[in-house]
């Protein structure tokens, strides 16, 4: 019984901790501009990161070895160094899009100063991130992300033609209905960026330490990134359709994150408007969390420094300095008043371009058998990891061109 | 023997060539006179703006939005029609005078009905006949 609710709760904590401010902007944005013709590329995006998180949670089960750690093995110190800042840097502008995101809600529930919200939130996450152990920083932003399953309540109540939906998730290169083909294709990089963005597997891959996984919890690994994301997908797609019941008819395009709780206030009332707020605070701070420890695991895991929420901060000293540096830049970042919108659309372009830096170690090593011994990539994942990083290396290329041609996805 | 390190090289300088080309193409000078273009573009945001204002004085007349999320909102459209503002504020060729200048005043009157929303909270009569304004600005907007 025990095992089931651990395995429940992982599950869920997957859901609750998928979506973030990246996947609210480009899946709500991307539903407002093209309907659901960028549902094929929420699906593709999640198979993808279920993919690569298994991988990266074996790795950790069988080897011991987090992510950051293979980078470093794979490519040697001075290219895993140029690896490990281009990765810190998105995170740190990930991170700074969060808590501006988590500010913006703050503000928005209580009507006071941005930037004293910023600090607010800064500050709260910096104390929840100190005091609590891992396996309780997942569970509460996880379980309380949960809360933005009202999308999918929102996304039901606007009773949308399922057969149209259905249709959007054949795959297609061009908008239907003759749209700008740059900005949909900028609108499919950001969602699949969005959705394999770097710290998901480093921060899945350093928890699954953190969680002590062994070669045991190899079915945990492969039900929480299974079934966990392939839920998270669907809420993905959920927020997609939101967006086309709800700001296409209108004309609207949504560039606010203010924007996206009505989504579903339209269709729910006072009920969604208040648990939209709810799941917006507690993905966006969850995710402010992960980028956060992220950057301290990469660089304590590059450098080989003991690491670890497991362990108690004084333990720790530098792994512990190293995240609360990652919230402070980030807050820095923010409280440049730049809108967090912005910011995420840079950090998740510019993350594409990390994205095969990432994962090819990861493929290497779980293809190894040397290495990883029965428990090597299957066939089937052999070929199906293979060309998916060939789409994330074209991916990888198309991906600032065309936030440039776009106008960062205006036209 | 064939240097293998140049053979990797020589694409990645062609590739970091391409996207520095792409970044300067990119970057626009304040002398730059407004294209038609940039317009439409402006045109568009506008009447997308105006439409989530009359979305918004709905959600409030219903109850289902709060002041504070109304204030908060309303500044956040307020800065997204000062960015506009900020995008035509170059040299206008003379053929779309007419028309940056019915955009501009459009954008005046759309300043002025947001600026009464959060204001409006508890009266469904001022709601009402901003939610018609920003309607009306936002069909007279789009291009």
């Amino acid at each position: 019984m025990n095992a089931l609710l651990e395995l429940t709760l992982g599950i869920m904590t997957a859901l609750g901790g998928f979506v973030d401010i990246g996947e609210l902007v480009f899946a709500i944005g991307g539903g407002a501009r093209f309907g659901y013709a960028l549902l094929w590329a929420v699906g593709l995006g999640t198979v993808g990161i279920a993919l690569f998180g298994e991988m990266s949670g074996r790795i950790a089960a069988v080897l011991q070895k987090p992510t950051f750690d293979v980078v470093r093995d794979r490519f040697g110190f001075w290219r895993g160094l140029g690896i490990l800042v281009a990765s810190n840097f998105v995170n740190i502008l990930t991170c700074a899009a969060e808590l501006g995101g988590m500010a913006i809600v703050l503000q928005l529930v209580f009507g006071a100063n941005y930037r004293l919200m910023l600090l607010a939130a800064t500050g709260l996450l910096m104390v929840t991130i100190y005091l609590l152990p891992f396996r309780w920083i997942e569970r509460l932003f996880g379980l309380m992300g949960l809360t933005l399953l009202v999308y999918v309540a929102a996304a039901v109540a606007l009773k949308p033609d399922w057969g149209e939906v259905a249709h959007g998730l054949i795959p297609r290169l061009r908008p239907p209905g003759g749209g700008d083909t740059a900005v949909y294709l900028y609108y499919v990089v950001g969602l699949l960026s969005s959705l394999l963005m770097p710290y998901e597997v480093y921060f899945y891959s350093s928890g699954g330490i953190e969680d002590h996984w062994g070669v045991k919890d190899l079915s945990v690994n492969r039900l929480t990134a299974g079934v966990g994301f392939f839920l998270g997908g669907l809420l993905t797609m959920a927020l997609i359709v939101v967006g086309a019941g709800v700001f296409l008819p209108r004309g609207i395009d949504p560039q606010q994150l203010s924007t996206s709780v009505l989504g579903a206030t339209v269709p729910l009332g006072k009920i969604g408007y208040v648990l939209a707020l709810l799941g917006v605070l507690f993905a966006v701070g969850g995710a402010a969390t992960e980028t956060g420890l992220s950057a301290a695991y990469n660089i304590a895991q590059f450098f080989k420094l003991a690491w670890g929420k497991r362990k108690k901060p004084r333990e720790v000293p530098l792994f512990t300095l190293c995240w609360m540096l990652a919230m402070v830049l980030g807050l820095a970042i923010a409280m440049s008043g730049s809108n967090p919108v912005d910011i995420v659309e840079y950090s998740v372009i510019f993350a594409v371009v990390v994205l095969p830096l990432t994962y090819y170690p990861i493929l290497k090593l779980a293809n190894d058998r040397e290495m990883m011994g029965d428990h090597v990539n299957s066939p089937l994942i052999r070929i199906l990891g293979w060309l998916y990083f060939g789409l994330i290396v074209v991916v990888a290329i198309a991906a600032v061109p065309l936030l440039v041609i776009t106008n960062m996805g205006r036209g | 023997m064939p240097d293998p390190t140049g053979c990797i090289r020589r694409p990645v300088r062609a590739a970091l060539s391409c996207w520095i080309t792409l970044l300067l193409v990119a970057c626009q000078s304040p002398a730059d006179p407004v294209q038609a273009r940039d317009l439409t573009l402006a045109a568009t945001d506008l009447a997308s703006l105006a439409s989530e204002a009359a979305l918004l004085t709905e959600q409030l007349d219903a109850g289902a939005v709060t002041e504070n999320f109304t204030w908060v909102h309303q500044q956040a459209l307020g800065r997204a029609s000062l960015d506009i503002t900020s995008r035509l504020a170059r040299p206008v060729p003379a053929p779309i005078q007419p028309t940056h200048e019915h955009l501009l005043q459009l954008q005046a009157r759309f300043d002025t009905a947001l600026e009464r929303v959060g204001f409006a909270a508890h009266d469904p009569a001022v709601l009402a006949q901003l939610r018609s304004r920003f309607r009306q600005i936002g069909a007279e907007a789009k291009p």
